[in-house]
């Protein structure tokens, strides 16, 4: 098996005092997709300056394709495209010099039917000799995704990816990074809109506070935090003394009431509908549906997030 | 020991081809803006008075053989404007790609500090020395209008004030390297080329023109002011590009074309040191600044 394209080991970035990113060590396989999840201010865009150079790391090492940057610089760049959070363009040009500049740059044979491909799979091409400076958000950030492409990287680094993009724009985007992704390339996805990392990522890293907190599968993560998962309830009306019922079973961890929508949350991954039913009924309650409901990304990410801040409280509090 | 000097090889010619692409789009940047043909139109104008004065002069005083027909302070008016403009869109350019965050999307690509500096630099030189071939035609022809000799001399220097040009432009990328916001690079290359240029003037001046009485002492403000400036600015020559200009073109005029060849190597070594802190001071604060 290939090793890692993209690795980091025990990354440290301070700005005076302040801590940034702590001990992050990320390995990244080939042709995989992974998610990079965190709260605003965590430490991800920090992370993904260090790896692609921008940033020097106050201590740790990166290594992309197994070489270090300073390395061979070039060759590694010309490997990698970069989505960036912020839409910086040369906003005088029309989208079609942007691409053939950045092609030029990137040695790009055949830059024209490239970039013909990217706007027209992105759709722009209507806007090809519009200047980039009036564009909208949402175009800036396809043109954006264009110029990451252009040069068909193996590594695809994403942050905020489908930020201001409308709902038809992120199926787009979806889809080219489907595309992207069956050719083989990796891709490292910064994102905070966590339905859409759940959707496309193989593997997600949480990071908090500047550190990597999680680091898994999607089921994994789920199985993590599998103790939260629960049963939704929809009864006709909630009788007194069903909630203290059903806080009383021995697999209930917690019941919470939303007008007449029961959130039931259990102890393991057991299916135990058939037992709620039977409290349910045996207090009065009419049940009008019932399902599983299993922890969403948002929810795990939540959950994570939430205990680990509060134990670095506790220890800084402690110290 | 090979393996470093080819991986040394490898990456400047991945430098090089970084550096060709980033100085076509800035070179081409300028041609297509109104500012350059606005300052060349301004400059040649500005050329012409000083032409006319000069024409005026001689024919005033009865002269029959002007030493220099063709004034060296016409060209010196022309470099001086142009290259000053020039610096300023590289400055004000470079430091806008810092500020926009463009710069930080080109590092993300195969462009590093020096790329990005030699880029810049290389356009503006290239806008430069086609602006030196539009003021060669103008010579050629106004020589030609009035009747007056067209001196070699004058290709030369106009050729050779390319190297004056580079050294204001590399000023100018260093000022925007060291100076944070663009606007902030803008005052500040504009307050260093005034007070180089104006102490360059102000010696003329100080020189020529204000007499000193016969009776003076030592502490006369006149004497004082006259000495001080002789001081700063045998300081100041060594780093100001247009005295090293103002130098050179007084020894071609005494026909002492070492001496002239040896002030244009001192713009090269000033463009040089110049570039170099560029780079160093772009590496230290990085793309963000």
């Amino acid at each position: 098996m290939a090793g890692p394209v993209i690795q980091a080991r025990n990354l440290v970035k301070k700005f005076g005092n302040f801590t940034a990113v702590d001990g992050v060590t990320l390995d990244i396989a080939p042709g995989e997709i992974y998610g990079f999840l965190g709260p605003n201010g965590a430490g991800k865009t920090t992370t993904i300056s260090m790896l692609l150079g921008i940033l020097q790391p106050t201590s740790g090492e990166v290594r992309l394709f197994g070489e270090t940057l300073q390395s061979n610089p070039f060759e590694i760049k010309r490997r990698i495209g970069v989505v960036a959070e912020y839409l910086s363009f040369y906003n005088e040009m029309t989208a079609w010099e942007y691409l053939q500049f950045f092609g030029e740059l990137y040695r790009v044979e055949n830059a024209d039917t490239r970039a013909e491909y990217l706007l027209d799979r992105l759709t722009l091409w209507d806007f090809k000799d519009a200047l980039v400076g009036a564009y909208s958000t949402g175009m800036k950030r396809k043109l954006g995704l264009a110029r990451a492409l252009m040069h068909s990287p193996d590594v695809l680094m994403m942050d905020e990816p489908v930020s201001g993009l409308d709902p038809y724009g992120i199926i787009q985007v979806r889809e080219v990074l489907e595309e992207t992704l069956a050719e083989g390339k990796t891709i490292l996805i910064c994102s905070h809109i966590l339905s859409e990392v759940e959707r496309t990522v193989n593997r997600v890293g949480i990071i908090a506070k500047g550190r990597l907190l999680v680091e898994d599968t999607m089921d994994n993560i789920r199985e993590r935090v599998g103790g939260e998962r629960h049963v939704e309830v929809e009864i006709v009306e909630v009788k007194d003394g069903l909630i203290p019922a059903l806080e009383g079973l021995p697999f209930v961890t917690r019941v919470h009431n939303d007008g007449g929508r029961l959130s039931v949350y259990t102890s393991d991954e057991q299916d135990y509908r058939a037992e709620l039913g039977r409290v349910i009924a045996e207090s009065g309650g009419i049940i009008q549906g019932m399902r599983t409901v299993q922890a969403s990304l948002e929810e795990a990410f939540v959950i994570i997030t939430e205990s680990h801040i509060s134990r670095f409280a506790g220890e800084q509090h402690g110290h | 020991m090979a393996t470093n000097l080819s991986s040394v090889v490898r990456n400047w010619q991945h430098r090089w081809r970084a550096i060709r692409t980033i100085e076509k789009r800035n070179s081409q940047a300028t041609f297509f803006s109104i500012g350059i043909y606005i300052t060349v139109a301004v400059a040649l104008f500005s050329a012409a008075l000083a032409l006319n004065n000069t024409v005026r002069s001689t024919d005033q005083n009865d002269a029959l053989v002007a030493l220099q027909p063709l004034s060296f302070a016409a060209i010196f008016l022309c470099t001086a404007l142009v290259s000053i403009y020039i610096a300023l869109t590289s400055a004000l350019s470079a430091s806008r790609e810092r500020d926009l965050g463009t710069l930080e999307v080109l590092f993300y690509g195969p462009v590093d500090e020096a790329s990005f500096v030699l880029g810049k630099f290389l356009a503006q030189v290239k806008v430069y020395a086609v602006v030196s071939l539009i003021v060669l035609v103008w010579t050629n022809v106004i020589t030609w209008l009035l009747n007056i000799a067209f001196s070699l001399d004058t290709v030369f220097v106009l050729l050779t004030s390319i190297f004056v040009a580079s050294a204001v432009i590399a000023f100018g990328l260093m000022v925007a390297m060291i100076g944070g916001k663009a606007r902030s690079a803008l005052i500040a290359f504009i307050v260093t080329v005034l007070v180089l240029v104006g102490l360059q003037i102000a010696d003329v001046v100080v020189t020529t023109a204000i007499q000193i009485p016969e009776n003076a002492t030592l502490t006369d403000p006149v004497l004082v002011i006259r000495t001080a400036l002789g001081v700063i600015n045998s300081v100041v020559r060594w780093i100001s590009p247009y005295a090293q200009l103002q130098l050179g073109m007084d020894a071609l005029a005494q026909g002492v074309v070492p001496s002239y060849l040896f002030h244009v190597g001192i713009t090269i070594i000033q463009t040089v040191i110049m570039l170099v802190i560029s780079i160093l001071v772009l590496r230290k604060k990085g793309a963000r600044g």
